[in-house]
């Protein structure tokens, strides 16, 4: 898995070089094995038995064990941004 | 579009434009290019920012944990679109071909796909709606502003309707330690949805969390201070409660206005389509070139007697995006038809809640496994005989199996399949409220079985 250009960049016009993953669980598939919640607790989490709550842009810093987590799903419920240089939306000036 | 050429060409230079640039917009433009579509791609969207989740948006962001402006949808591939975003659509020309954008601009197309979604019912009465502290849930600006109210540490927070969303977020008002009021006009939560067996179990749930569930109560004004400040809240009865917030989960329009002369058979009901999501005209015609999916679409079911049905769950969006996507730049003879079963979640009260199918479509229900007081437990729905959904309470494992019994027809009530049978699996009726109950969003509704007892009747938009 190759690391670089994987997360967003924040327009140039920042300075600023925000690295985030994105991440969503398909929760109508979930079946609450918890296998993501133990191989990467600070992104995913129960909430009681069964159901799960994650932080959708987590810190890059996190990108291996969620890879991990989304491999070990036994639903394979779990979707990771796919893309390495994002084509992001350019905004309508609504003029 | 008829000859084989014709569509190589489409598929090559044709021009596709999405108006509705969320969930179901984007997944649609990913399968589009996924099945070799290489003309250009309009993305049209009226929020600014890129596609984002919303389910978070009454779990995970209101407790605090994941910011509103943090749930961007990951994609699956390069869409390689113009984005125009910031200015909603106003009009669609079927004559001209194109999309009329409320800027005044005009956007020409060969096809086009609408995923304009839903959204949040406001409050009936404009000045009350506008005070501060009263709030509805389906943008990330929405969570954002209720995450800061819940986070200030109100005295207490006002939900007014039971359905799934105002019951996610009286959970995180107990998970946050802040007192809750919920007010509800059917005899218990969830029932339009789930009937009044779940809406029970539901309400125990409720008051077991802390909550101060009112049921069978109508919200009729909510009061401001001189600063423009929520300060309580009437109900019918004449009684009141002091509260410095209030979420109105009243459930939500469906975006059609702007296909008001369209042409299309689009209302407050949705946009009706086909099983291969293409939209119908006001004769109910199918037309070729125009698409649906999401929220919006409103789609026959052949499982339960061809009728139109609409559904606001995430993964009907998916589902039906790719099938869209498909058919959009695939031959007659080579379109799918989208026939999924229904399938939703809700997560409140530490309960994983699921359904399968369309339990509106029932007449009985029965608790085929699992135990009810335990809140983990499975009911099934019944229509004459066979089975036509089921919900489940934490024991997601077993709805694929429940699946499979609404796709086979298979007689209810269905054995038990696991060793947790329980002690009584009698069926009950499915009781779901009254015509008026659910008459939300409708103009009119039909009641009466025998010709001789078929009536119309009109009904208020707002409750
Ligand atoms: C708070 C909340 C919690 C939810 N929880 C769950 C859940 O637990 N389980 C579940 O299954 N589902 C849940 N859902 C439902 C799920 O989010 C929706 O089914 C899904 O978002 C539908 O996607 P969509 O793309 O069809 O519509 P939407 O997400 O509504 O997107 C429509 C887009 O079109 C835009 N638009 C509208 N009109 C115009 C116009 N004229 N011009 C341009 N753009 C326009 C809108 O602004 C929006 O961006 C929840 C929804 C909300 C709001």
């Amino acid at each position: 898995m190759r690391r670089s250009g994987a997360g967003f960049r924040a327009r140039s016009s920042q300075s600023l070089v925000v690295v985030e993953m994105r991440v969503v669980v398909d929760l109508s598939r979930c079946e609450g094995y918890a296998q993501c919640a133990f191989l990467a607790p600070d992104a995913f989490r129960m909430h009681g038995e069964e159901a799960l709550m994650y932080d959708s842009n987590p810190d890059d810093a996190q990108r291996d064990r969620i890879l991990r987590a989304a491999a070990a799903c036994p639903v394979q419920a779990i979707l990771v941004d796919r893309l390495e240089g994002r084509d992001a939306p350019t905004e309508a000036s609504p003029s | 579009m008829t000859s084989a050429e014709n569509l190589q060409a489409f598929r090559r230079d044709g021009r596709i434009v999405v108006v509705g640039a969320s969930l179901a917009g984007l997944r649609a433009a990913e399968t589009l290019r996924e099945e070799g579509f290489t003309g250009s791609l309009t993305m049209i969207g009226d929020e600014l920012g890129e596609p984002y989740d919303r389910p978070p948006l009454s779990k995970q962001v209101l407790t605090g944990w994941v910011p509103a402006g943090n749930t961007k949808l990951p994609r699956r591939r390069e869409i390689d679109a113009e984005w125009l975003l910031g200015v909603p659509a106003d009009g669609l020309d079927l004559a001209a071909n194109h999309v009329h954008l409320a800027d005044g601009r005009e956007v020409p197309f060969d096809r086009v796909l609408i995923s304009t979604g839903v959204r949040a019912r406001p409050w009936f009465v404009e000045s009350e709606a506008a005070l501060d502290g009263v709030f509805v849930v389906r943008t990330r600006e929405h969570a954002e502003g209720l995450q800061r109210a819940l986070a200030a540490g109100p005295s207490r927070v006002l939900v007014i309707g039971a359905g799934f969303t105002g019951s996610e977020i009286a959970s995180i008002c107990r998970e946050r330690d802040i007192p809750v009021t919920v007010a509800e006009l059917a005899p218990a939560p969830l029932v339009g949805a789930l009937g009044a067996m779940i809406g029970e179990v539901a309400a125990d749930l409720q008051r077991a969390h802390g909550v101060d569930l009112r049921c069978g109560v109508k919200v009729t004004q909510l009061e401001g201070d001189a600063q423009g400040r929520l300060r309580r809240a009437h109900f019918e009865d004449g009684t009141t409660i002091d509260a410095d917030v209030a979420v109105v989960a009243l459930g939500g329009i469906r975006n059609t206005d702007w296909l008001r002369s369209s042409g299309l058979a689009a209302g407050v009901w949705g946009i009706a389509c086909d099983t291969g999501c293409r939209a119908l005209d006001l004769n109910g015609l199918v037309t070729d070139d125009i698409f649906v999916a999401g929220d919006v679409a409103r789609c026959p079911n052949p499982i339960y007697e061809y009728r139109l049905i609409s559904l606001e769950h995430w993964a009907n969006a998916v589902e039906q995006a790719g099938v869209a996507a498909h058919n959009m730049v695939s031959a007659q003879a080579d379109r799918w038809p989208h026939l999924t079963i229904p399938l939703f979640w809700s997560i409140q009260f530490g309960v994983n809640i699921k359904s399968v199918g369309v339990p509106t479509f029932a007449d009985e229900v029965v608790v085929t496994q699992g135990s009810v007081p335990d809140h983990r437990f499975v009911a099934a729905y019944g229509y004459r005989g066979r089975v036509t959904a089921a919900v489940s309470f934490n024991n997601a494992k077993w709805l694929d199996h429940y699946r499979r019994l609404i796709e086979t027809a298979a007689p209810f009530p269905p054995p038990c399949p696991a060793p947790d049978q329980p002690a009584d699996m009698k069926p009950v009726p499915v009781d779901f409220p009254g015509p008026v109950l659910l008459a939300q969003g409708a103009t009119v509704v039909v009641t009466g079985h025998d010709p001789s007892e078929r009536r119309v009747t009109a009904v208020r938009q707002h409750r």
